[in-house]
């Protein structure tokens, strides 16, 4: 008796080991070098096709960037014509991502959620060199 | 005509004293030029909400009914601007040289370059600009990139004011008519943004 109950345990405890492998996050990229043309940036068609992310830079983006508010995102960070978006997919997070050469990252997650970041970790020459001040318009003092 | 105190606070019935002295970011030396934003809230209280955290904010603030809100003292800098763009590029006056540097996407670098001249040189900055903030939302709300929403038209009280207040700083501060620019016309923002204020 003790005996079938260690091995049915031995057995609980392999399979809840195995439910823990978790797949590796995945990245699609669906639209890169885009120019939008809204945003009052000196940017053209030409130089926006130059911004072309890979998986390892969204990667880092979605899981390294800084949460900020919509309010900062819209109104306070520089912002660029040129983006790049697509689909990321973990066992944490899964939506749409959209990043520009501002370093400005959208999460829209499936349940229609949607977070404003900051990729601070950003790096030239494909984007642009962030500073101190990025998250306020302090710039200028 | 609008009469400053010693603390740089408006002496007008038309003006709502409202000031946040946290907004305040050191001395202003001098005024060289007025930039008009749109605040991307539905209210003034959302934008006042906001300057008590003491970050970014303007020196006056125009409510859709038109009232006029002073919220920082025409003395202090306030950070409205940010990162200001090449004004020798839009205006097609860069030497060689600086029209190379100047039309690479280096918000950082154009804006350093730009601090070591000054107006007209350069746009007007935190440094020696009067910001004013209308207030109006980038509709519509459901659409999760803000880049693609556009900022709604100013009320026709919010244009009369706007009108008045800049008539009446200009004369005031010696602020020259082709010194006041919309925000997206300075720096790297919605195209949108006060796109229908006119003075």
């Amino acid at each position: 008796m003790v005996k079938a109950i260690l091995i049915g345990l031995v057995g609980l405890l392999a399979a809840c080991g195995a439910k823990q492998t978790t797949p590796p996050p995945q990245v699609r990229i669906e639209q890169n070098g885009l120019y939008t043309g809204l945003i009052s940036s000196d940017e053209t068609a030409e130089s926006c096709a130059g911004f072309r992310v890979d998986e390892r830079i969204v990667m880092e983006a979605i899981e390294s960037a800084i949460d900020v508010t919509e309010r900062v995102y819209q109104h306070e960070l520089v912002a660029s014509n040129c983006t790049a978006s697509g689909t990321f997919a973990s066992p944490k997070n899964k939506g749409r991502w959209t990043l520009d050469r501002a370093c400005r990252l959208i999460f829209e997650r499936e349940n229609g959620s949607v977070e404003y970041k900051l990729f601070k970790e950003c790096v030239q020459p494909l984007f642009y060199e962030l500073d101190v001040s990025e998250t306020s318009l302090q710039s200028g003092r | 005509m609008i009469i400053f105190n010693a603390a740089g606070h408006a002496i007008h019935a038309n003006i709502v004293l409202k000031i946040f002295p946290v907004i305040g970011k050191g001395r202003m030396e001098s005024v060289k030029g007025i930039i008009l934003h749109q605040t991307g809230g539905a209210t003034a209280a959302s934008s006042f909400n906001s300057y008590n955290n003491g970050a970014a904010g303007a020196h006056f603030l125009v409510d859709k009914d038109g009232t006029i809100y002073q919220t920082a003292s025409v003395y202090q800098q306030t950070w409205h601007v940010g990162k200001l763009r090449s004004r020798c590029l839009a205006e097609l006056s860069c030497s060689a040289a600086e029209q190379r540097q100047a039309s690479r996407f280096d918000p950082t670098g154009t804006h350093r370059r730009e601090m070591t001249k000054s107006v007209p040189g350069r746009y007007p900055s935190n440094q020696d600009s009067i910001g004013i903030e209308i207030v109006g939302q980038a509709l519509p709300l459901n659409e999760p990139n803000p880049d693609k929403r556009v900022y709604e038209a100013l009320s026709p009280q919010q244009k009369e004011s706007v009108d008045w207040l800049i008539r009446h700083l200009t004369l005031a501060l010696k602020i020259s008519r082709t010194e006041i620019f919309r925000h997206p016309t300075v720096s790297y923002k919605n195209n949108s943004e006060a796109a229908s204020a006119s003075w």
